[in-house]
Parts: structure tokens; C-alpha cells; sequence
């Protein structure tokens, strides 16, 4: 694909997401004009109080209610694009997301500890900050179980995560059992869910999604050349191992930061790079900037659906799951008819 | 040291595990010539090469380039004088074959900058000589495992090193194209001053193209010298383990091994 074809496509993805995300803040339990929802977002950057004044139930609802929730999915499913880009890119491997490496798991087994036990170390953001240590871990663990004469191979990084995930898996059916009356937040928990976010957890999200965005296009061409395997790479001059864990360390923390603020939602971080490479091929610089856009489109009206469109709310992880999961068997079986 | 020395090894010793992989290995690199590296399966051979372009990292013993330690470069700075061309592999995504071709140029081409027109022209003129023209737009993961090896072996040309070092690079190619390969090869040692240090499994291809040969066996460079005056038939059977005659070669007077047994 060229340059300039690709830049106009790049720039069309974003308004459009734009829009799109505009045209959600209308839907809902309650209807509320385009017109409306667009002075609202204006008068309340200029002047919050006033805004507040003038449309007053209509301003909470846009700004308080639909808003961090919408902008929380989109910049979810930007943070999740951008992992699984990265997980696929390092582990040379169309198959890999976030489960692959079993982090998204340890991010899960963390907060659920902290729910069951009650822990509350780190006052209100307990439960995430222990899904993020928890997610370091586990990155730790199967760096460590991967690594053999200092250098990673792909193919045991794979099985160490499967192995890891595994056992949190184990793990955290023990801590439902355990559970008893907390069970159902577990459970709601573990689904995934947007509902009442608020725009701290926005904004914690939206920092480090742009921090994950940066690194991961600093790297993209050399995740490119990575792709001719560990040797080729190495002597065209790439520092293969430090590549490898930078990246893994970025797509982690990103995978870690979405699970701790809406649980665990699998799926978009396989599919959104699979459709992307479909348009703009394998490229990762194109990728790295496309499949973010797609994400956030993708997941917001994936949760939109759920939050304005279904009589009753559904999970969002359930939805990218009966979503997700046919596309995954598509790809195992034309990966398998491939080789 | 000889100004000509442009990379050597001294002493060089490399274990994974407990196990020692390489041990107390030395060779010596001058401008301009082929050199060849044979030896029974599982002699190193392979691991030497690893060692000597920072694949690998040795654990005694040195290594210069151009006399100065390997590990006192950067990593992108070795690759601009080593080209490496591995065995065949595959990749998982579908670049295109001039997406991997332009790849080889990595090492010169600064982050978020493009292509520069002398990139192109030298892409072009590899691509030319290779006669990989009809390729270029073809997905990668869609070649045969020769077609491959050649794309590959553009890659590594089109980095421009003064030393390459090829793995069995011909190990997948009809005859056509591994002479065309090595005669290619060969041309830019005489007529580009490129020194080319290649592994190979088959003795009389060896023969034919390297001015000198490395005979490794159990992790060590057991002869070096000119291929005419070690490619004897005592070594052959104190390295080979194969009994053999030595003919000469009544075209270009190369030694060429005809087998007769094993021992």
C-alpha cells in the first residue's frame, strides 16, 4: 500500500472513530440529540460550571455517565490493538494476544486475590495495582522459564505462557470456589465491563495507551526485520533480545492496564491486527497506527451494544468472546492449511 | 597486527550448558578471498559463524574485527561490515519479496527516514543480477525453499558489507542457480574486494570456489591453508572419516574428492 493512500486511510479511520464515538454519547436509555451532545462537550470544555447549569441532567448523563464509558472502551481496544500488534510482531507468531503469554491471566488471579482477601494496601486502586504486579510477574516468570544462554526463543515463550496460564487458570477457579457471597463481582469481574468508569481511570488508561503507542511505533520497523527470524535479524543489527523484552514489556503493561480497569476482554488484541494486515499488509509501522483506530471502533461499539442496544447488559467480555472466538478457529484453521 | 587482518579469532572458546561447543579455536581472515569452512556434521561449524558475527557471544578468547574486539561494537555497526546469509527459513507474515530485500538495508537507514535514492540503486542492481525482477511484488511465504535462499541471499548483498559470511547458503539450489550463486559471490570477492567466509557440506563445490579452507572438527579448526595443498586425501580421512582419491580437475586444475569408502 502507498504512502499517501495509507495516510488518507489513517486520517479517515480517526474521524471516523470519532464520529462513531460522538454518535454512541447519543444512544442509550435516553435519547439525546447530536446537536446537543456536541454543545455540551464544547460549553464544557470551555466553562464546566456553567455547562453544568444550563443542560443539568443531560450534562450528567454525556459527561459523567456515557462518556468515560465510551471513551474507556475505545481507549481499551486501542491499548489491546496495540498489545496483541506487539505480541505478534515479537513472538513471530499470527496466533499470539495478550493469553498467549498468560498475562492477561496474572493480571486476573492478582485482582481477584485482592477481592477475595480483602486486601487493601493501596487504598481504592487495590484491585488494580495487584492485577498490574501480578501481570509483571507472570511477564517475569515466562521471560525467565523462555530464556536459555541469555537469549528468548519464540516457540518456548509460547509454551511458558501456556503453561503459566494454565495454572492461573487453576487459580482462579480456587479463588471463585473460595469466593462464596463475592463470587458474582469475581465472576461480573472477570466478563469484562465499562459500566461506571470514571474519567481518572480515562485518563490513567489513555496515558499509558499513548506511552504503549509511542514505544511500539519506535520499534515497528524493526519489528518489521524481526520477522526473518532471530539470526537474520541479529546480523542486520538488531539487538534481538532487548527488542524482544522491550516490546513484551510495553504490550504487557498495556494488556495489564486494560485488564485492571475492565477486566478481561479477549479477543480484540488477535483480531484487530488480523483485519488490519488484511488492508494494509504486515508492515507494523502501518499497524502500529492503524489497528489502535480499528480497536477503539471496534470495542466501543462492541460495548455499545451492549450498553444501549441489548434489553439487558451482557458482559462485554462475552461479547468479544462469541465474537472472537469463530475468528480464531478461521485463523487456526487457515494457519494449519498454510503449513 | 597485519593491516590486512580484517577479522580474527584467537583462542576462542564457546560452551552452552556444560557442554563446550567450540574450543580453543583460531582463524584468520585477509581481504579479498573466498574462504570455506567443511567439516563433519556437528563440528561447529555453524556455531563459528554465530561467534563471528555477535549471533553468539564467546566466552574465552577474543574476537576483532579490523583489529579491534567484536564486543567493542554496536551491534548495527556489525552489521555494516558483516552480511550473513543463514540457511533457509520461513517467515510468518507475508512481506512481499522486495520488502525483504529492502530489509538489508536496515542497518544504514535512520529511524522514521525512507529509502534513499543510492538504497534504491543498489536494491536495483542486486535485484538485476540476481534476476529476481519478476519476484520483487511476490509474497514471500509463497516461494519455494529456492527461491527463498535466493531473495535471501539479495538481502545480504544489498547490505553492502565487506565481509559475508554464507551458511549452507546453497544447500536448497538446483545447480543453475548455486553456481550462478557462488560465480555471483565470487565475481564481487575479485572485482569489489569482499572477503566471504561460507559453510559448506558439499567438498567439491568448496573446492571449486575457495582460495582457502578451514577443516573444523570437533570445535576446532584442526587445518587451514590453501584448498589446493589441504585437500589431501590423509585429511580427508583424519577429518572426514572417508577413504578418498584426489583428482585433478583438468578445466580450472582444482582438486576435485572422489569417494571410495568410508572407514
Amino acid at each position: 500500500m502507498k504512502k499517501n493512500r495509507f495516510a488518507l486511510l489513517a486520517t479517515g479511520s480517526f474521524i471516523g472513530t470519532l464520529i462513531l464515538l460522538m454518535y454512541y454519547t447519543c444512544t442509550g436509555y435516553m435519547n439525546i440529540s447530536m446537536r446537543d451532545v456536541f454543545s455540551i462537550i464544547v460549553e464544557t470544555i470551555k466553562d464546566p460550571k456553567a455547562a453544568k447549569e444550563t443542560y443539568g441532567t443531560l450534562w450528567y448523563v454525556v459527561i459523567e455517565v456515557r462518556l468515560p464509558r465510551i471513551l474507556a472502551a475505545a481507549i481499551a481496544g486501542a491499548a489491546l490493538s496495540i498489545a496483541g500488534t506487539g505480541f505478534q510482531g515479537v513472538l513471530l507468531n499470527p496466533l499470539a494476544d495478550p493469553y498467549t503469554l498468560g498475562i492477561s491471566s496474572g493480571a486476573a488471579l492478582g485482582a481477584a486475590m485482592s477481592i477475595v482477601f480483602g486486601w487493601n494496601f493501596f487504598g481504592v486502586i487495590t484491585v488494580q495495582i495487584c492485577a498490574f504486579l501480578f501481570a509483571l510477574i507472570t511477564l517475569l516468570i515466562v521471560l525467565r522459564m523462555a530464556t536459555l544462554n541469555g537469549r528468548v526463543s519464540p516457540v518456548s515463550l509460547v509454551l511458558a505462557g501456556v503453561i503459566i496460564s494454565a495454572f492461573f487458570s487453576a487459580a482462579l477457579s480456587f479463588m471463585k470456589h473460595l469466593a462464596g457471597e463475592e463470587v458474582g463481582s469475581i465472576v461480573f469481574w472477570l466478563m469484562g465491563s465499562f459500566a461506571s468508569k470514571k474519567w481518572s481511570e480515562v485518563i490513567i488508561l489513555l496515558c499509558f495507551t499513548i506511552l504503549g503507542f509511542i514505544i511500539s511505533l519506535f520499534y515497528s520497523k524493526d519489528l518489521n526485520v524481526l520477522s526473518l527470524g532471530d539470526k537474520n535479524a541479529s546480523s542486520l543489527g538488531i539487538n534481538t533480545s532487548r527488542l524482544r523484552t522491550t516490546i513484551l514489556i510495553t504490550a504487557s503493561l498495556l494488556s495489564a492496564i486494560t485488564v485492571s480497569i475492565a477486566g478481561i476482554i479477549g479477543f480484540i488484541g488477535l483480531i484487530i491486527p488480523h483485519l488490519v494486515r488484511m488492508v494494509t499488509g504486515p508492515d507494523n509501522t502501518k499497524l502500529m497506527i492503524l489497528s489502535p483506530l480499528v480497536g477503539a471502533a471496534l470495542l466501543a461499539t462492541a460495548d455499545n451494544f451492549s450498553r444501549a442496544w441489548l434489553p439487558a447488559e451482557v458482559p462485554i467480555g462475552t461479547i468479544t468472546a462469541l465474537l472472537g472466538g469463530p475468528f480464531f478457529i478461521f485463523i487456526f484453521r487457515k494457519k494449519l492449511k498454510g503449513e | 597486527m597485519d593491516k590486512k587482518d580484517i577479522l580474527t579469532a584467537e583462542s576462542v572458546h564457546y560452551r552452552i550448558g556444560e557442554v563446550s561447543i567450540i574450543k580453543d579455536c583460531s582463524l584468520k581472515l585477509d581481504e579479498g578471498l573466498f574462504y570455506g569452512i567443511i567439516g563433519p556434521n556437528g563440528s561447529g561449524k555453524t556455531t563459528l559463524l554465530d561467534l563471528l558475527c555477535d549471533y553468539r557471544k564467546y566466552h574465552t578468547g577474543e574476537i576483532c574485527l579490523y583489529g579491534k574486539p567484536l564486543n567493542s561494537y554496536s551491534k548495527r555497526d556489525i552489521a555494516r561490515h558483516i552480511a550473513l546469509v543463514p540457511q533457509s527459513f520461513d517467515i510468518p507474515f507475508p512481506f512481499t519479496v522486495s520488502d525483504v530485500i529492502k530489509m538489508g538495508r536496515h542497518p544504514y537507514i535512520k529511524r522514521f527516514s525512507s529509502f534513499s535514492k543510492s538504497d534504491k540503486a543498489l536494491v536495483d542492481e542486486v535485484v538485476g543480477e540476481l534476476e529476481l525482477g519478476d519476484f520483487l511484488d511476490r509474497d514471500f511465504t509463497t516461494l519455494s525453499g529456492g527461491e527463498r535462499q535466493r531473495v535471501i541471499f539479495a538481502r545480504a548483498l544489498v547490505q553492502n558489507t565487506d565481509i559475508i559470511f554464507l551458511d549452507e547458503a546453497t544447500s536448497n539450489l538446483d545447480p543453475f542457480y548455486c553456481h550462478s550463486l557462488l560465480i555471483t559471490i565470487n565475481k564481487w570477492v575479485r572485482e569489489k574486494k569482499k572477503t566471504v567466509l561460507s559453510v559448506f557440506h558439499e567438498l567439491n563445490l568448496a573446492s571449486l570456489y575457495c582460495d582457502e579452507l578451514f577443516m573444523m572438527k570437533d570445535g576446532k579448526v584442526k587445518r587451514a591453508g590453501r584448498t589446493g595443498q589441504i585437500m589431501t586425501e590423509e585429511n580427508m580421512k583424519d577429518i572426514f572419516r572417508i577413504e578418498s582419491e584426489i583428482i585433478q580437475d583438468s578445466h580450472k586444475g582444482k582438486p576435485f574428492v572422489m569417494t571410495r569408502g568410508i572407514i
